[in-house]
């Protein structure tokens, strides 16, 4: 008896009825806690999903991303805003109703538009008969890179990926502008929030013994990229999530002491610097801008293994960025931008 | 022998499993059902992980997924804990305007104190 794995449509069905379950559920419920750990179910259920379609990279981000930091950022955010919502007021019921007409409208839109798209492992769609046999043939050939999506990531498509650096460097910039306060206008803010009570022994020791682990699994999720799933988007927000356990089971001055806010922004700048700077070097030594094969030379290695060392660089660049944006993000939201105290 | 049908009931039989956990998540009456559900999917989601990648025999893809999984969810947990301890604790008192800056010393100006101060006094007038 044969399985077609691809095909099992029984894993499908019953994840998608429980992402349905959870997105509905997700705007329905009263409370912004539990709407976020909605949230977070619906990602583990997307994660899922992704893993059974075979987009390896793809789950290990939403893994690293959707599991632990966008909850916590939700979390954190939410516990600040939460005392100025004000239940039942007219206006917000009609932003509700609102939200929902322009949700039905999309979904309809999308609905309608998903006719068009190949179907799933469809050989005959765009993507497979054009651009994908090149990568898959060439890749490791080109560039000493058997995991082929780190390749197209970080070497053909490089630029998208500087760009998609920059991007959260903007975000990260974009937050701070709008809720860093300086030191003495936050007083009264800070009034408002409850002093946290206990010792929490049971989870410094935990957080003692698994932040160490932590960090040398991000590192090698970044280092280990080329080979198999992981890279530098995931290596650096598993980094990031570090900090972010520390400040969440110590607190947050304790975590910024040990990374403060200068260096969290000087890494922020420094990823995208560092990712540019090989793009540009490049671009000085005589190729094309990110055309890691002009390194060559200087690494003393074969122009293949240029471009192998070449997307390792760029990779660091896109973790160091991407772990600094990761804490800063936690370190404005969750304290409303006075940096006194955090989740 | 062959063991994959084996392997494909056992992910079929934990979401299952899992579609009572979203039960509890949905319906339970409180954050910390909803919490716990979330903790024990995130458990789920880590075995099933591996099963996938078992079933398509590619495990050692999937380990490093798994793995940061593992070590996430706790995260959530903890976080979702700590924004519960600051709920169930009762807010303090909020402070009289003039109480509220008595060290803040002579760079505070007068036009910065309303901003900050107007969303506690908004919270007063219904």
């Amino acid at each position: 008896m044969t399985w077609d794995t691809s095909l099992l449509w029984q894993f499908d069905i019953l994840i998608l009825l429980m992402m349905v379950i959870c997105a509905v559920t997700a705007l329905a419920l009263e409370g912004l806690l539990s709407s976020a750990i909605v949230t977070g179910v619906y990602s583990f259920l997307i994660c899922l999903m992704w893993t059974h379609m075979m987009a390896v990279d793809v789950a290990f981000t939403e893994a690293a991303v959707g599991a632990a930091i966008s909850t916590v950022i939700f979390l954190g955010t939410a516990q600040y805003i939460n005392r100025w919502i004000k239940k039942d007021r007219p206006r917000e019921q009609g932003i509700k109703q609102l939200t929902i007409v322009i949700g039905v409208i999309c979904a309809v839109m999308m609905l309608t538009a998903t006719r068009d798209l190949p179907d799933w492992a469809d050989p005959a769609s765009p993507a497979s008969t054009h651009l994908s046999p090149g990568y898959i043939a060439q890749g490791y050939h080109e560039t000493a890179t058997p995991n082929v999506v780190t390749s197209v990531l970080a070497d053909y498509r490089g630029y998208d990926t500087m760009f998609e650096a920059v991007v959260v460097f903007a975000a990260a910039l974009v937050v701070m502008v709008v809720l860093r306060r300086t030191s003495h206008k936050h007083r009264k803010v800070l009034h408002l929030r409850p002093k946290r009570e206990g010792r929490d022994t049971v989870l410094r020791g935990a957080a003692q013994s698994i932040i160490p682990v932590m960090q040398i699994f991000a590192l090698y999720v970044l280092c280990h990229g080329h080979y198999s799933p992981g890279g530098g988007f995931q290596g650096g927000v598993i980094f990031g999530a570090s900090f972010i356990l520390l400040a969440l089971c110590y607190n947050l001055k304790f975590s910024m002491n040990r990374f403060r806010e200068h260096l969290v922004l000087w890494c922020c700048a420094g990823g995208v610097l560092l990712y540019a700077g090989i793009g540009a070097a490049c671009l000085g030594l005589g190729k094309n801008f990110l055309g890691y094969a002009a390194l060559a030379d200087l690494l003393g290695v074969t122009g293949k293994m240029a471009r192998s060392h070449g997307i390792l660089a760029v990779e660091v660049g896109v973790g160091i960025t991407v772990m600094a944006v990761m804490v800063s993000l936690y370190y404005d939201l969750a304290s409303g931008g006075d940096l006194e105290d955090g989740l | 022998m062959n063991l994959e049908p084996f392997f494909i009931a056992m992910a079929v039989g934990i979401l299952f499993l899992m579609l009572c956990n979203i039960y509890r998540v949905v319906a339970g009456p409180t954050v910390i059902d909803r919490m716990l559900g979330m903790n024990v999917i995130g458990t789920k989601t880590t075995v099933l992980i591996v099963l996938v990648g078992v079933i398509d025999g590619r495990v050692e893809m999937f380990i490093d997924i798994t793995l940061a999984y593992a070590l996430l969810n706790f995260i959530t947990t903890i976080a979702a804990a700590r924004f519960y301890q600051r709920l169930a604790q009762p807010a303090p008192p909020e402070p009289r305007e003039s109480l509220a800056v008595p060290s803040a010393g002579p760079d505070l100006e007068e036009g910065d104190a309303p901003a900050v101060a107007s969303p506690s006094v908004r919270k007063e007038t219904p």
